[in-house]
């Protein structure tokens, strides 16, 4: 699971991607990392642009939600996030 | 099956020929072997499943409105008047309340008979679905009217002008429990209607009537409900001055409708037209109010998106260039959402909006504008006035990047749909069983890529497994063509009942099934869900409305992973393996198909289809899974959540 959190984390660059849902590298760059199962998301600004760059950050962090766990990790939400199947 | 009245048999099928030949044991395995047959009695001395004559007779007599003259009108008949004069699209019922429902028949109500009083209840709600129309269902005091109750709910959830209709014993008899049945109904329906009224002064039994199609029929419509004691069903009027209110439905309710400002339909077309990715979320009121021609000129003219939701699907067809109900991956992009009709509406985070989103909504009511979602803008307005004003007021305009963003999310899926039936695939010839995506994509050629014209077909979905994969499949082209079922309350069970229903709608081809009189309906439903509607198969049978339904049986509730860990409970989940719908159904009256690979699915829903089409008889396809593909972690993909709102959507 955290190998597709890290292709998720870094697709957010990708060229293939619309100007509007890209994070532009020359402003921030976001990356993925893991220690012992804690995964962390690190964004650093790259030209002082820190509206652009909290922005991004908080559409990441919803899209990783409403997209990344959604799509496919739905083991995952019940487990981790108590989406109890009961209200399903 | 054969009607009495049809004494000849017709030599056009071997399926009557089959019903007509009194058939030995051996037969019965030809019939295992060879699907399709109907089951039939097995020697001489058993018979064969046969319509009786009364119900064709009786269903062509001619309506007759009850009068003053001679001993009177009824309680029953003033209320079945006033029904017959509000158009009352179709009353399901199950025998009780007979006062009522003998007036509502004989006052020329369209009246359908089934098994039980829930999924009659359901069927109401899917005729209501699928045309916008009031429907009634009724029930017997106690019993029947508390067997409704999980449908009167789904109802509630889905905004569906249902008329709850039950009698419930005498006022004489309040608080005494005098003989049997006694209940407090209307505290049983708290939360789950409009409006809702024991009736207790004879005299008023119009007014009452009148209540309750002023509250299907103003605003965002829901559930009424009635109740009958017998001193108002039976009491008897010879002079109407003794009937309270008794006046034509222009004195008692109003067609006018909230109309917006034209400065608020000016600040919408300017926070539209500078909006660079708009979407429009076209909700039931768009398909209710019957604005979806609105909606699509305003659309075309101004090149917005548009994606739908509600109970009821289609009312912007999801092959539209401009449509992103297939469209997931492109609904993060909106810079502006608009939502029209969304008459349940989500909160942030159910729906997949970016958080800078900006919103307008236009709702017929004032009090639910910034309930959940907040606004900036929200206009007070009919669903069809106000997309008028759109339509005329919206600058033309190409959004090429917009559309082609649209066509890429749309392919993405359709990408990613491919991808899960070919791993549904595999899984299906290694294990010899049919995996959920595997039905869903067979079942979607054949709707709408092949023979048939891809708008012809009202499908329903429910089930867990069953419906989260054919969420993904099932489409709608055109406005009533889709039902979700599990809309919001998330029932299951009332799948099938509720495509009955649709199609007794377009048997007789109202409002939008006009064009598509007399089609199939089709309904995808699981194991678990058949079992509260199957019975309702004699009902499809007994009125000639032809269903296909398809059960994806995978022998539990698909809910077992919450059983794993828990040492003594998976029993509670599971089913006997391998039980038979089809047999079921052969023996109510429909026919039977077992399928367990993709060709003779394929096969099965062809002659399925046949049948339906050409001698309105129904089917039921018993597709054959296991358990283990609602997991993804020996069977990829697994399930997973649709993307709201969308296709397959099912929460709001
Ligand atoms: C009437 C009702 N009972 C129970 C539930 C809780 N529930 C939600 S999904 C589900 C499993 C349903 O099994 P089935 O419909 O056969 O789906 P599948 O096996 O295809 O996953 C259950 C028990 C419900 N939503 N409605
Ligand atoms: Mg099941």
């Amino acid at each position: 699971m955290y190998r597709e959190f890290k292709e998720f984390v870094k697709s957010r660059h990708s060229e293939s991607l619309p100007d509007h849902r890209r994070i532009d590298l020359k402003k921030a760059a976001v990356r993925s990392s893991n220690r012992s199962g804690n995964v962390a998301l690190t964004l650093t600004v790259k030209n002082s642009d820190y509206e652009y760059a909290t922005r991004k950050l908080i559409h990441l962090v919803h899209e990783i939600y409403l997209v990344f766990l959604q799509e496919g990790h739905y083991d995952y939400m019940i487990e981790v996030f108590n989406l109890d199947p009961d209200h399903l | 099956m054969k009607e009495t009245t049809d004494s000849k048999p017709d030599p056009r099928t071997s399926r009557r020929n089959f019903l007509m030949t009194p058939a030995g044991a051996g037969a019965i395995a030809a019939a295992i072997a060879t699907p399709g047959q109907l089951f039939a009695g097995t020697s001489a001395t058993i018979p064969t499943i046969t319509i009786p004559k009364e119900i064709p007779a009786t269903l062509n007599e001619a309506p007759k409105v009850g009068t003053f003259e001679g001993r009177g009108m009824t309680g029953a008949e003033v209320f079945a008047k006033l029904c017959k004069e509000e158009d009352l699209a179709a009353m399901f019922c199950c025998p009780g309340n007979y006062t009522v429902i003998n007036a509502m028949a004989a006052a020329g109500v369209p009246s359908y008979g089934g098994r039980s009083e829930g999924p009659m209840c359901a069927a109401a709600d899917g005729f209501s679905r699928v045309t916008g129309e009031a429907t009634a269902c009724s029930g017997t005091e106690g019993p029947g009217f508390t067997h409704m109750i999980m449908n009167i709910a789904s109802a509630h959830a889905a905004r569906t002008p249902l008329l709850v209709l039950a009698s419930n014993m005498q006022i004489a008899g309040d608080d005494r429990e005098a003989f049997i049945q006694t209940g407090y109904q209307q505290p049983i329906t708290t939360g789950m209607k409009k409006y809702g009224k024991r009736l207790i002064a004879p005299d008023r039994v119009w007014e009452y009537g009148a209540y309750a199609f002023r509250n299907m029929k103003s605003g965002v419509p829901g559930p009424v409900h009635l109740d009958f004691p017998g001193e108002v069903a039976r009491a008897r009027f010879t002079d109407p001055a003794n009937i309270k209110d008794f006046y034509t439905k222009d004195k008692y309710r109003t067609e006018s409708r909230p109309q917006p400002s034209n400065k608020e339909v000016a600040s919408a077309v300017d926070m539209i037209s500078k909006a660079q990715r708009p979407i429009l979320v076209a909700g039931q009121g768009v398909f209710q109010r019957k604005a979806c021609e609105a909606l699509l000129q305003a659309a075309e003219k101004h090149e917005f998106a548009v994606v739908t939701s509600g109970p009821m699907r289609g009312h912007f067809p999801d092959d539209h260039r401009l449509s992103a109900s297939l469209a997931p991956d492109a609904l993060m992009s909106a810079d502006l959402v608009v939502f029209i009709g969304q008459y349940c509406m989500p909160s942030p985070g159910e729906y997949r909006f970016n958080p800078d989103v900006k919103t307008i909504r236009v709702h017929p009511v004032q009090e639910d504008l910034g309930r959940n979602w907040p606004l900036d803008l929200g206009i007070v307005s009919d669903e069809k006035v106000f997309l008028e004003s759109l339509a005329s007021e919206l600058p033309s305009k190409k959004r090429d990047a917009w559309v082609n963003e649209l066509a890429a999310a749309r392919k993405k899926f359709e990408d990613t749909n491919l991808a899960h039936y070919q791993l549904g695939l595999k899984h299906s010839a290694a294990t010899d069983h049919i995996h959920p995506a595997v039905m869903a994509k067979e079942v979607h050629d054949f709707l709408y890529k092949g023979d048939i014209d891809p708008k012809q077909t009202v499908t329903g979905i429910g089930g867990w497994t069953t419906g989260i994969f054919s969420g993904r499949w099932m489409r709608a082209n055109r406005p009533g063509q889709g039902l979700a079922c599990g809309y919001q309350y998330g029932a299951i069970g009332p799948d099938l009942a509720m495509v009955i229903g649709a199609g007794a709608a377009v048997q007789r081809g109202v409002g939008p099934q006009a064009p598509y009189k007399g089609a199939p309906v089709l309904c995808i439903t699981s194991d678990a869900g058949i079992a509260y509607s199957m019975f309702e198969l004699d009902t499809a049978a007994k009125y000639k409305i032809p269903v296909i339904a398809v059960v994806y049986n995978n022998n539990c509730w698909g809910m077992f992973p919450a059983a794993m860990g828990s040492a003594r409970s998976m029993h509670l989940y599971l089913f006997q393996e391998n039980l038979r719908y089809d047999k079921m159904a052969e023996g109510l009256g429909a026919r039977g198909e077992y399928v367990r690979t993709p060709e003779q699915l394929r096969a099965a829903l062809k002659r399925s289809y046949d049948a339906a089409s050409k001698e309105t008889v129904s089917s039921l396809i018993n597709v054959q899974a296991l358990k283990e593909f609602t997991s993804g972690n020996v069977y990829p993909p697994g399930i997973a959540l649709p993307t709201e709102p969308g296709v397959g959507a099912f929460a709001h």
